[in-house]
C-alpha cells in the first residue's frame, strides 16, 4: 500500500538544474583558493616556500597558519592550517589563492615546504601503549567512556554459557555527491560564508573565532545542499576559513571548493571501531552478564569524537535489559585522517557487533534469533544499561511485525549451487544530541504572517535532501488552518533565522518542527484573541481551518489574511519565535549511569543474501527495514529517506572501505570507493510504521540515523545462516567471504 | 577555437579552448550550472549531459568535439516552464533528496528512453548504474523511470489517437 505524500518545494528547482549550489555561485571579481597538502602522515614542517609559487601567472597569494586571522587551532583540534607539524597525510598546510581555479592549481604544485618525517602510529591499540609517539598532550587518549550497571561478577557466575569475540568496522567516508565547498564575500565590516552545512550557528561561530571577529559579523548563507549524511559541518569550518583567510587578505570574494579526492584525504570519516565482547547467558537464553572493551581510532584530532563514543558506549548493549553490564570504549589519536559524525555517529559500529553477537549466542545456545532476542528484549518500563528506565517501547511490536514480514525459512543451497538464508537484527537509537553533549538541545523556528495569507518560517534546520523543510511546512499548515502552498520556509541565513542547533542526530523534524509547533500556538492565541475582540466570539471557540477562522457554530469569521490584516491594523504583531527546549537529560561520568536521551526509537531488519562460494559474491537479494517512528509526517519521504539509509549502509555492509596504508589514502576515487549503485541496491523495503508515539508533543520520531544501523548486523547474521561462516570485520568484501569459506572447507568446525 | 553546436535546442557560436572539458564549457563559460562536478573521472554519473541523444561524461568530454552536434543539458528538459514527463514523474515519485545527482540520473534516464521508450527495469538499472546516488537508495529514481516510460506512451497513443504531429525527439 503506498499512503500518500505531498510534494517538497525544493524539488522543481532541483529538477530543472536551477537550484544554485555553492559551487554554483559565482561574485565579481571572485578569487579561487586551492590547499596545498601534506604528503606526510606525521612530519615536521621546516620551511615553507611560495615565491615561486607567488610569481605564477594570476596568483594573488600564498597563505599558511600565520595567516589564519583568528584562532587557528583549538587544543587536539584540527588547524584550519597545519602549523609547525602535520599529523595525518592530506592536512592542509597552504592555500594558494588565484584569479583562476586552473591558476591556482598549478600553483600550488610549485609551493615548496621542506619537512622532517616524524615516527607515525596508525593502531590504535598501539597508540594507546606508553611507549608510542604522542600526538596531543600527554597520551593518545582521545577519550573514552564507561557504562556501569549490576555486578558483572555475579553476572558470568549465574551464566551456563560465555562466549567472548571480537569485531570490527571500518573506516567509511560521507560520499555526499555534492563535495566540501564555500564561498566568501568580504562585506559589512565582516564576512558572508555561502556553505552547505548542516549546522549554520557551528559555522558561524566557528568563523567568528577562525577569523577573529565577532559573531554579529559573520553571516551565513546555505545555498541548496548537496547531501551531508553527518558530515558537512568541521570540513565546512576548514574549508570556509580557508577561504575566509583569502577573502580578508585581499578584501575580494574567494572561493575553495575540495576536489572528490581532497574529500577523500583530507575530509572526516567514520571511526573504525574494535570491540571485544564477553556475554554470559543462561542456557533458557537469558543474558546474565555483558563486558565490552573497545577502541575506536579517531585519527589525528579530537572533532567529534567524544559523543561518537559516548553514544557507542550508550548503545552497545544493543536493545536488551541486561542486569549487569560493563562497557568501555576508549577512542585514539593515530596518524591517520580524522574521525568524525558520520550518519549513525557510533551505533553502526556497536550494532553491528552487538547483533551478530546475538545471533552468536543464539547459535551456541539452538535457540532462534527471533527467540533470543524476545527473552531479553526491551520492554515497557525496561531499565537499561545506564539506569534509565524507558517508555514508549515499541519493539516487541517491531519483532512480531517483522516475523509476520519476514519469516525466518530454513537455509538453502539453490540450484547454481548459491548458498541462501535469511537472518534478523534489531535496535534501538538514543533520540537528538543527549545527555554528553556539549551543545544545549535546543531549536528556535520563527514564524511571519502576512495579510494576504502566506507565511514564512525562518528555521536553520538544514534541507540537506531529507525533506525536513516541506514537513515543518506542513505542520505550520496544519496548525494555521490553511494550505501547505501558503507556507514557505526561508532560506537559512543566520542575518534572520534563529539558532535551531544541529541538523544531527536525527534531530530535524523532531526539534525543529516542535519549535514550529510553539510558534504557531503563539501566534494563533494572539489572532484569536485580536478576532475575539472585533467578532465578540470567545477567543478560545475560534477554530483555524479551511484558510479561515470559524467560531463554535461553524460560522465563518473571516479568512486567515483578513484576521493578520486586523492585527496589523491594530498594532499586534503578526509574527512568532518558537523555542523547543529538550526534556532533560543526565549523565554522571565517573558512575557510568544517567538518563541519556529523551527518548529512543526501535526498529528490526531481515536480510536475505545468497553467496556464491566460488567468488565468495554476497548478493542481498531482500531487505526489509521497519522503524518506528511514531506519527508520520510524509509518508513517502520517510520511505526515501529510510532507504537511503539502507543503501548507505548497504556500502558499509559490503564494499565500503576508506583504505588507507602507511597513513596514506588510497581510495581517492569513486573508482576505489565503491558505493552502492542502481544495480546493487534492489530489493529493498523501508517500512516506516507509527506503532507508539514519541516523547514530544508531536510525537514524531527521527530516522535519518537508525536506518544506517540495521543491515550490517542482519546481512552478517544471514551469510552465517546461509553458509555458516561468521564474518566479524566488515566490509564482508569478496575476500573475507572466500577465506571464511576456504577455511571452513579446511576444518568443518571452525 | 570558434565551437558552434545546437544547446537545447538553441545554435550557439562559443569561443572556447577545446581542450578544456564539456562540463567546464558549460559551467563556466556558459553559465549553465545545472550539469554537476562531483568526481571529475568518469564514475558518478552527476556531470552526464547528451551529445547527439548519446549520455557522456561531461567532465571527460573535451569541448572540442561538440562542433556541429546536439547538445541537451537539464536546463532543456522543461518546456514553456513547464515539466517533462521524466521531471514530473521524479517529483510524483519522490526521487529527488538532495538534488545533486539528480541532473545527470535525468539525462541518463533521457537517453535511455530515447533509445528504448519500453525498458525493463534491469534496462532501467542497467541505464542509470553510473550515475552515483547518495539519498535515495534508488528505488524511487527507478520507479520515477518505470512511471514515465507509461505516461509517454500513453501520451503517444493519445496523440496518434487525435492524429497530430509528433515531435518524438524530446518528449522526455
Amino acid at each position: 500500500m503506498k499512503e500518500e505524500g505531498f510534494v517538497r518545494a525544493d524539488v522543481y528547482e532541483k529538477l530543472t538544474g536551477h537550484a544554485q549550489y555553492a559551487d554554483d555561485l559565482y561574485f565579481p571579481n571572485m578569487l579561487h583558493a586551492v590547499t596545498v597538502h601534506a604528503p606526510h602522515a606525521h612530519a615536521r614542517i621546516l620551511s615553507i616556500n611560495s615565491e615561486q609559487a607567488e610569481y605564477m601567472q594570476g596568483v594573488v597569494g600564498v597563505y599558511t597558519a600565520a595567516d589564519i586571522p583568528g584562532e587557528n587551532q583549538q587544543p587536539a583540534d584540527k588547524p584550519m592550517l597545519a602549523d609547525r607539524v602535520v599529523c595525518s597525510a592530506g592536512d592542509g598546510v597552504a592555500v594558494v589563492a588565484a584569479e583562476t581555479l586552473e591558476q591556482a592549481r598549478n600553483a600550488a604544485k610549485k609551493v615548496q615546504i621542506e619537512y622532517e618525517i616524524l615516527p607515525a602510529v596508525f593502531d590504535p591499540d598501539l597508540a594507546l601503549q606508553p611507549e608510542s609517539v604522542i600526538l596531543h598532550g600527554e597520551n593518545n587518549l582521545a577519550c573514552e567512556h564507561i557504562v556501569k550497571k549490576g555486578d558483572l561478577e555475579k553476572g558470568f557466575s549465574q551464566a551456563d554459557v560465555i562466549l567472548e569475540r571480537e569485531y570490527h568496522t571500518q573506516r567509511i567516508q560521507h560520499a555526499a555527491i555534492e563535495t566540501d565547498v564555500a564561498v566568501v564575500v568580504p562585506e559589512h565590516g565582516g564576512i558572508t560564508v555561502y556553505a552547505p552545512c548542516k549546522f549554520p550557528y557551528n559555522i558561524k561561530n566557528n568563523l567568528a573565532r577562525t577569523c577573529g571577529l565577532p559573531r554579529s559579523r559573520v553571516r551565513v548563507i546555505q545555498p541548496a545542499i548537496g547531501g551531508s549524511f553527518g558530515g558537512k559541518d568541521i570540513d565546512i569550518i576548514v574549508v570556509a576559513t580557508r577561504a575566509a583567510t583569502v577573502a580578508l587578505a585581499t578584501n575580494r570574494p574567494c572561493k575553495m571548493a575540495w576536489t572528490r579526492e581532497e574529500c577523500m584525504i583530507e575530509g572526516t570519516k567514520r571511526h573504525p571501531f574494535r570491540l571485544r565482547y564477553k556475554i554470559g547467558a543462561r542456557r533458557d537464553g537469558k543474558i546474565t552478564a555483558v563486558q565490552i572493551l573497545g577502541t575506536a581510532d579517531a585519527g589525528a584530532y579530537v572533532s567529534r569524537s567524544l559523543a561518537t563514543i559516548w553514544r557507542a558506549a550508550v548503545e552497545a548493549t544493543g536493545p536488551y535489559e541486561i542486569e549487569n553490564v560493563y562497557t568501555h570504549i576508549r577512542a585514539a589519536y593515530t596518524n591517520h585522517v580524522y574521525s568524525d559524525a558520520v550518519r549513525g555517529f557510533g551505533s553502526p559500529q556497536v550494532d553491528f557487533a552487538s547483533e551478530s553477537l546475538l545471533d552468536e549466542l543464539a547459535q551456541e545456545l539452538g535457540l532462534d534469533p527471533f527467540a533470543i532476542r524476545r527473552k531479553n528484549m526491551m520492554r515497557e518500563g525496561s531499565i537499561s544499561a545506564t539506569g534509565q528506565r524507558l517508555a514508549q517501547v515499541s519493539l516487541p511490536e517491531c519483532l512480531d511485525r517483522l516475523e509476520k514480514e519476514f519469516p525466518l525459512d530454513e537455509p538453502v543451497r539453490t540450484e547454481e549451487g548459491k548458498y541462501r538464508a535469511r537472518g534478523i537484527a534489531c535496535l534501538h537509537r538514543g533520540e537528538s544530541y543527549g545527555a554528553a553533549s556539549k551543545d544545549a538541545d535546543v531549536a528556535g523556528s520563527d514564524i511571519a504572517t502576512y495579510p494576504d495569507g502566506s507565511v514564512n518560517i525562518y528555521t536553520s534546520i538544514s534541507e540537506v535532501g531529507q525533506g525536513t523543510h516541506a514537513v515543518m511546512s506542513h505542520i505550520c499548515a496544519q496548525l494555521l488552518g490553511i494550505s501547505d502552498e501558503c507556507v514557505t520556509v526561508s532560506p537559512v541565513d543566520t542575518a534572520y533565522v534563529p539558532d535551531s542547533g544541529a541538523t544531527a542526530g536525527s534531530r530535524g523534524t523532531i526539534s525543529g518542527g516542535n519549535a514550529v509547533r510553539l510558534a504557531v500556538l503563539d501566534l494563533r492565541n494572539r489572532i484569536a484573541e485580536v478576532v475575539s475582540g472585533q467578532t465578540g466570539v470567545p477567543a478560545d471557540e475560534i477554530d483555524f481551518q479551511n484558510g479561515g477562522l470559524y467560531g463554535k457554530n461553524g460560522t465563518k469569521l473571516m479568512t486567515f489574511g483578513e484576521a493578520v490584516s486586523l492585527c496589523h491594523a491594530l498594532g499586534i504583531r503578526t509574527d512568532a519565535c518558537g523555542q523547543w527546549v529538550a526534556p532533560k537529560t543526565n549523565w554522571d561520568f565517573s558512575k557510568g549511569q544517567g538518563k541519556t536521551y529523551y527518548g529512543y526509537s526501535y526498529g528490526a531488519a531481515g536480510a536475505e543474501v545468497e553467496i556464491d562460494p566460488v567468488s565468495g559474491q554476497i548478493e542481498v537479494t531482500k531487505l526489509l527495514c521497519l522503524h518506528d517512528i511514531g506519527k508520520i509526517c510524509n509518508y513517502p519521504e520517510a520511505c526515501g529517506q529510510i532507504t537511503g539509509g539502507i543503501a548507505m549502509a548497504l556500502g558499509f555492509t559490503l564494499t565500503e572501505e576508506v583504505e588507507i596504508r602507511d597513513g596514506q589514502v588510497k581510495s581517492k576515487n569513486f573508482d576505489t570507493y565503491l558505493l552502492p549503485t542502481a544495480m546493487d541496491a534492489k530489493e529493498i523495503q523501508a517500512l516506516p510504521l507509527s506503532l507508539k508515539a514519541a516523547e514530544n508533543p508531536l510525537g514524531v520520531h527521527g530516522v535519518g540515523e537508525a536506518s544506517t544501523a540495521l543491515v550490517a548486523p542482519a546481512v552478517a547474521n544471514a551469510v552465517a545462516r546461509a553458509a555458516g561462516i561468521r564474518l566479524r570485520s566488515l566490509p564482508l568484501n569478496l575476500e573475507r567471504v572466500r577465506e571464511a569459506i576456504n577455511r571452513k572447507g579446511e576444518n568443518p568446525n571452525a | 577555437m570558434l565551437l558552434h553546436c545546437i544547446l537545447n535546442d538553441k545554435p550557439i557560436e562559443i569561443e572556447a579552448d577545446p581542450t578544456m572539458t564539456l562540463l567546464d564549457l558549460l559551467r563556466e563559460k556558459l553559465h549553465l550550472t545545472g550539469t554537476k562536478k562531483s568526481c571529475g573521472v568518469g564514475e558518478c554519473g552527476a556531470c552526464t549531459v547528451l551529445v547527439n541523444g548519446e549520455p557522456v561524461n561531461s567532465c571527460l568530454y573535451m569541448a572540442g568535439k561538440i562542433e556541429g552536434k546536439t547538445i541537451y543539458t537539464v536546463e532543456g528538459l522543461a518546456k514553456d516552464g513547464r515539466l517533462s514527463v521524466l521531471q514530473q514523474s521524479f517529483l510524483d515519485h519522490h526521487a529527488v533528496q538532495c538534488g545533486f545527482c539528480t541532473p545527470g540520473m535525468l539525462m541518463s534516464a533521457k537517453a535511455l528512453l530515447l533509445h528504448n521508450p519500453h525498458p525493463t527495469e534491469e534496462e532501467i538499472r542497467r541505464a542509470l548504474s553510473g550515475n552515483l546516488c547518495r539519498c535515495t537508495g534508488y528505488i524511487a529514481i527507478v520507479e520515477a523511470v518505470q512511471d514515465a516510460a507509461e505516461r509517454q506512451m500513453e501520451d503517444q497513443i493519445k496523440a496518434s489517437a487525435a492524429e497530430t504531429p509528433q515531435d518524438g525527439e524530446m518528449q522526455g
